[in-house]
């Protein structure tokens, strides 16, 4: 088996001295539709040029609304948009020179593939040979050629979201945003369309906004996300970071699946008392100030104890059995149910008492309000990946 | 016999349907087909076959004054129909009706559902204002009119004279009897146009507009490359029975000029009832509906033919 340092762009970057730029930025970005509480707020972000950014959360966390607000289909409340440095608030959606990639795709219905690409460039008064050059290029690219004569109606789902792509292609914006372009194709196409996505995008050097609900389309693409909760920017980072460092409960549990397991627990002197019911020693680690914490435990970083080490006992209460892994979830204290994640195939029967062990060097630390205790201590340098 | 007996049928050989029984469940299917058809089938003969079979069968007739067929005349009254200047009179003022009201209608009822479709603090009361007009009766309508019109007391009159013109005796002179009429018919219409494609413009996907307004196109040319083609087969709905409507005319003719003055108003479908219930010509009568039957066929069948080309369903 090989390991070998991840190869991050940025960090290649930073190392050769070059400074990247920031292309699109976003200052104190607040909206609000007169109700009590804005759809978005204060959020601040700086998003570099050639980079892949996802805005990542459940539904209904504003993250649709600041596409919006960048691509300037509705005014800010308050707070700044800069494009190349400069102020865009009141700057209509096309002169902020970007294109857009909708959910539904928001294709013409009554234009062909060719005329739904070409319609762009009309507007921007494109000399024509040119507009049929980018056009035959991008369906080239997009695989889209054979069909550039049907109309929307007679296209998959999968080609469809290519057109829609085909147009932000033509168009060639420095900056494009996506609205969940994919959510509504099926599994198997969905994951084909990511990395397609991804490669196009390192391929043509776009900037890229992406707007997504599913945290693995966040993981799996993003060279930098934003998390958001209610309208408020949780955390920003990359993909590993905000895995391995979450800056509250929030991320913790909604980036991974299965997501990360919490506890409220009572400090002790040498231990935790998880619930009020399951104690656990530390050792070598010190313990936070405060009285009350919750701890988050990574099901990845719980393990079948060996005969002789040191474990504890819990009663499994059910299993699931992907193939290459075995999730099993357990009940850690009255209600409280944990989940852990083996590699391989277990044979365990439900109500079975299985012994397990972990680092406690994994256990992270967050306060009763659920942010993180104690600066995140792991280095980029630090990440391996298998392969 | 105390042992238990399966129940479990052996399964059947399979078998092949003879012609006998496969036509014999062709006729079963057919009839319980026509069991669901009957309420409309008795519907539709009761009000729309029975009167047309029996329309066929008057113009071919002379009748006496309650309407029973004495003579058989053949194709006479068709005959007479088309060298009859009235006739070719009351065809030219239904066609020129209907050139006033219909583009105009959905011209004007487009443009206001376009200002209404706009999202401003308000709006609901301009909708319901813009479409009042679908809940009044032509009845009430065209009392309201007849006093706008009314050369003495009339508000039109009125503002003629305010802006320093001479009265205008509206439905009492034949050159402007029939736009007074059709302006009031547009009036009428324009309400249930609006709406209708009212509800058009609000199905168009706004993400269309959004995307559109990204590319940078300006407003009319959103308006020309995304709402025509998108809203076509609303308009083409509403062009369509406009029409139909048109060509129909008969309740605000019978309430303001009642044809005339000299027939300037004598639009089809009044001439139709005025030749069956005033001079009762019923023969004569039935043959000129059937006129206007066949007319209204082979405009529509055009429109479907022709302008249906250009309609962009989804």
């Amino acid at each position: 088996m090989v390991f070998t340092k991840m190869d991050y762009d940025g960090i290649e970057k930073e190392e050769r001295g070059e400074k990247r730029m920031a292309f699109l930025e976003l200052v104190e970005v607040t909206k609000s539709y007169g109700g009590k509480k804005s759809a978005v707020e204060n959020v601040n972000v700086a998003i570099e040029s050639g980079e892949f950014f996802v805005l990542v959360g459940p539904s209904g966390c504003g993250k649709s609304t600041i596409l919006r607000l960048i691509a300037g289909l509705e005014p800010l409340t308050s707070g700044y948009v800069l494009i190349d440095g400069q102020v865009a608030n009141d700057w209509p959606p096309h002169a902020r020179r970007l294109s857009m990639v909708f959910q539904n795709y928001a294709l013409y219905p009554h234009l062909t593939v060719e005329q739904n690409m070409r319609i762009v460039l009309q507007a921007q008064k494109v000399p024509k040979e040119e507009q049929v050059k980018r056009c035959m290029e991008a369906a080239e690219l997009l695989g889209l050629t054979d069909v550039l004569h049907r109309k929307p109606r007679e296209l998959s789902g999968g080609q469809r979201q290519r057109v829609a792509l085909g147009r932000a292609i033509v168009a060639q914006t420095p900056l494009c945003l996506m609205d969940e372009p994919l959510s509504n194709l099926d599994a198997k196409l969905r994951a084909k369309m990511r990395s397609e996505l991804r490669r196009l995008q390192r391929q043509l050097g776009m900037t890229v906004i992406y707007v997504t609900h599913d945290q693995t389309e966040a993981m799996t693409m993003a060279d930098r996300m934003m998390i958001l909760h209610d309208g408020r920017p949780q955390q920003i980072g990359s993909p590993l970071d905000v895995y391995n460092s979450p800056d509250n409960t929030f991320v913790a549990s909604f980036i991974g699946t299965p997501p990360m397991n919490l506890a409220e627990a009572h400090v002790l002197n040498h231990s935790l008392l998880l619930q009020n019911e399951r104690p656990i020693r530390l050792r070598r680690r010190s313990l936070p100030k405060a009285e009350r914490v919750i701890v988050g435990l990574r099901p990845e970083h719980i393990e079948p104890a060996e005969s002789g080490e040191e474990s504890m006992a819990v009663k499994v209460s059910h299993v699931e059995w992907l193939g290459n892994e075995t999730l099993v979830t357990f009940e850690l204290a009255k209600n409280l149910y944990w989940t852990a994640r083996w590699n391989g195939q277990w044979r365990i029967r439900l109500g079975e008492v299985v012994p397990l062990t972990f680092d406690e060097q994994d256990f992270l630390f967050f306060d009763a309000s659920g942010k993180r205790i104690g600066a995140p201590s792991i280095k980029r340098e630090e990440v391996w990946v298998h392969q | 016999m105390n042992e238990r007996v399966s129940t479990v049928p052996s399964p059947a050989p399979w078998s092949v349907r003879t012609k006998r029984e496969a036509r014999q469940a062709a006729i079963k299917s057919w009839l319980e087909g026509m069991v669901y058809l009957c309420p409309s089938l008795l519907l539709f003969g009761v009000f729309l076959f029975y009167p047309l079979g029996r329309t066929m069968y008057l113009s071919v007739f002379h009748t006496d004054y309650q309407g029973h067929p004495t003579e058989f005349v053949g194709l006479a009254h068709f005959v007479a129909l088309l060298q009859d200047a009235s006739f070719w009179h009351s065809l030219k003022a239904t066609v020129l009706f209907a050139a006033l009201t219909v583009p105009t209608t959905v011209a004007v009822s487009f443009g206001l559902a376009l200002l209404a479709h706009e999202t401003r603090k308000g709006i609901g009361i301009f909708r319901t204002i813009f479409a009042s007009t679908m809940g009044m009766s032509v009845g009430v309508a065209s009392v309201i009119w007849m006093f706008m019109y009314n050369p003495a007391i009339g508000i039109i009159n009125r503002l003629v004279s305010a802006i320093g013109g001479t009265p205008v005796s509206w439905l009492l002179d034949q050159d402007t009897a029939l736009y007074a009429v059709a302006a009031a018919t547009i009036w009428m219409n324009i309400g249930l146009t609006f709406l209708l494609l009212l509800a058009g413009l609000q199905n168009i996907d706004p993400s269309l507009y959004e995307s559109a307004r990204i590319a940078g196109m300006s407003y009319w040319r959103q308006l020309w490359t995304v709402t025509v083609p998108l809203l076509s087969p609303t308009l083409f709905f509403v062009t369509t029975v406009s029409l139909i409507q048109a060509l129909q005319t008969f309740g605000q003719i019978d309430f303001l000029t009642k044809g005339g003055p000299v027939e300037a108003t004598n639009v089809f479908v009044y001439a139709i009832y005025r030749e069956a219930f005033v001079n009762y010509q019923f023969g004569s009568a039935s043959a000129q509906a059937l006129v206007l039957f066949l007319i209204i066929a082979i405009v529509t069948f055009l429109q479907f033919r022709f302008a249906e080309r250009k309609v962009h369903y989804q």
